[in-house]
């Protein structure tokens, strides 16, 4: 039982080393190529975990094996779009100008009533407010509306462009983190000048502090334990 | 690029994994091959003594690397023939001759498929 749990702790540190070196990107959002290792890798970790009788080593080489394939590759996709159209796919326009696609939709398999259905799930419920609607190389269907349906944006209705600064965050659960407050060019005074303007002596009674650029700041302190 | 380093060291890694583990259990099969047959040779010849030798020659090798080869070999497949090795050592005892080659001649069997399932042919890739 003990060899078990050794094993599956092993398989369980491979499996995240290859998912952490294969990228940060959500299983929605794998290439086709991607979201096959990712099933094969954990498959092949389940045969040595369950029998201990199988080397280790048989789940491990082939796993290695596959990061390395899936990495080498990515790395070429990079370099060359023809082999990255190969292996991924290129994207499908469905819907051009409002016009359906259908000798597209037959090349894909895709019928009008999967067609609407994600439509639908994109929030168009009519297909003739979409001006675009492009098959990704990941399975996403974009939708793109014409103009004149499209939201107005603060442009549009004759408002100034209003900023937005992504907030920093100086204190967490009483943890003061100074290189934060180095990224926002202010000092450690400024700190403490912000906490007693609300009446907070020490940067521990701090729940969390944000900070932008704009000069924005938010202080939630630490509620009292009951 | 970091990527493509990693890439070329794991696979490197990984090569060099195979190529250990291949010339390693062949090298073990290649050794217990030629005990055994010498002491199938050396039954026949009736020479009970030599026999001996080459048996707890191949046990020897057994007790040495079996620990590093059921790193990479099923352990199934090492136990039964580290078994077929005692059973050998036992009928070398006895001198009982019969069993002694029957259980050899399996055991050479056993030992010929290890070693060749390991090899980089078309038939093992196929």
């Amino acid at each position: 039982m003990t060899v078990s749990f050794a094993r599956t702790v092993i398989l369980y540190l491979l499996i995240i080393f290859a998912l952490r070196a294969m990228g940060k990107r959500q299983v929605g959002e794998l290439s086709p190529s991607e979201f096959v290792i990712t099933l094969l890798a954990s498959e092949l970790a389940t045969i040595p975990m369950q029998n201990s009788g199988t080397p280790l080593i048989y789940g491990i080489m082939p796993i290695l094996a596959l990061l390395a394939l899936e990495m080498l590759i990515s790395s070429l996709f990079l370099k060359s779009r023809r082999i990255r159209k190969i292996a991924v796919g290129k994207t499908s326009i469905l819907i051009e100008n409002g016009k359906i696609n259908q000798p597209e939709m037959r090349r894909l398999r895709l019928t009008l009533d999967e067609l609407l259905e994600e439509l639908r799930l994109k929030g168009f419920i009519d297909i003739n407010l979409v001006k675009y609607a492009i098959l990704e190389s990941n399975g996403e269907l974009s939708v793109f509306p014409f103009s004149k349906d499209q939201p107005a944006t603060r442009e549009d209705i004759g408002k100034k462009d209003d900023s937005t600064f992504l907030p920093h965050t100086i204190i967490t659960d009483g943890v003061l983190i100074r290189s934060e407050i180095k990224n926002l060019n202010k000092t450690e005074k400024w700190v403490y000048n912000e906490l007693s303007k609300k009446g907070i002596a020490s940067y521990k009674d701090v729940f969390l502090m944000q900070a932008d650029e704009n000069g924005r700041v938010c202080i939630i302190p630490k509620e009292k334990k009951k | 690029m970091k990527e493509t380093i990693i890439a070329v060291v794991l696979i490197t890694l990984v090569v060099g994994l195979c190529i250990f583990t291949t010339k390693y259990t062949v090298s073990f099969c290649d050794e217990i091959y030629a005990s055994v047959s010498d002491c199938v040779t050396a039954v026949r010849q009736n020479d009970w003594e030599l026999a001996k030798k080459h048996i707890e020659a191949a046990e020897d090798a057994f007790d040495k690397k079996s620990s590093v080869l059921e790193a990479f070999v099923m352990h199934q497949d090492i136990s039964e023939a580290h078994g077929v090795v005692l059973k050998i050592s036992a009928a070398v005892d006895t001198k009982a001759a019969d069993i002694c080659i029957s259980e050899a001649t399996s055991l050479l069997g056993q030992i010929r498929r290890l070693s060749e399932s390991d090899r980089l042919t078309l038939s093992n890739i196929l």
